[in-house]
């Protein structure tokens, strides 16, 4: 998505090498997703439900929400 | 000592053959790893691989385009990347900042991602999303910041 929207940026973090990260986004399991700080989810996920976080990480006075996905 | 063996390197050097139409820049944001012990301040481990294995990378192609940014001579270029942890990898078209990042070494089954974004961003509309993402990304009314944790195993 970063490559397709200069509005999107992606950061991929190796959580052992960065466990003040790790910690400080309480990441259990990997892959965990954070979107704006606000959003986040587990898992690989389709691309429709991606969007969804992606645009839910965006809206007005939207609470963090959570997605789960089972691997 | 090599990251990539000879038949791991042989055909990676054909597949992006086949797939990268296009310069792809990798910007390597490192700290070299010096002799001197300062308290309190976290040495860069894995910054020597991380070098090593993009000096490999980039030698699979000449389509792609590394420069190595020492972040403690360079700090105004890292600061303009946004770059505030070493190693890290910015993946683009040419000389383009897309916002993609890697932070860490990316080896394991993250070496796969990398090079999957590699070769995305190497190709026109690389990014294989469906007609109705790229409408809403457009739409987007704000910027979206996206982490994704990941281990090498």
């Amino acid at each position: 998505m970063a490559l397709a929207s200069p509005l999107v940026r992606s950061t991929s973090v190796e959580a052992q090498e960065f466990p003040d990260l790790a910690l400080h986004y309480q990441v259990s399991a990997v892959p965990k997703i954070v979107l704006n700080d606000r959003v986040e989810f587990m898992g690989a996920v389709p691309e429709a439900m991606f969007l969804e976080a992606v645009l839910a990480a965006v809206a007005d006075g939207t609470e963090g929400t959570a997605a789960e996905a089972t691997p | 000592m090599a990251f990539l063996t000879d038949t791991d390197a042989s055909y990676l050097r054909e597949k992006l053959a086949e797939l990268l139409v296009r310069p792809v820049g990798l910007r390597l944001f490192t700290e070299p790893v010096g002799g001197l012990y300062v308290p309190g301040r976290r040495t860069c481990e894995t910054c020597a691989d991380a070098e090593a294995l993009m000096k490999e990378v980039a030698a699979l192609s000449d389509q792609i385009h590394l420069d190595i940014v020492d972040v403690s001579t360079r700090r105004e270029e890292a600061e303009q990347w946004g770059v505030v942890h070493v190693p890290t990898i910015a993946v683009g078209p040419g000389d383009e900042d897309s916002g993609v990042r890697f932070q860490g070494m990316p080896d394991g089954y993250e070496f796969t991602s990398f090079v999957e974004t590699l070769a995305s961003a190497g190709t026109e509309n690389g990014h294989g999303l469906e007609p109705e993402t790229l409408e809403a990304l457009a739409a987007l009314p704000a910027g979206v910041e996206i982490k994704t944790f990941v281990t090498p195993t």
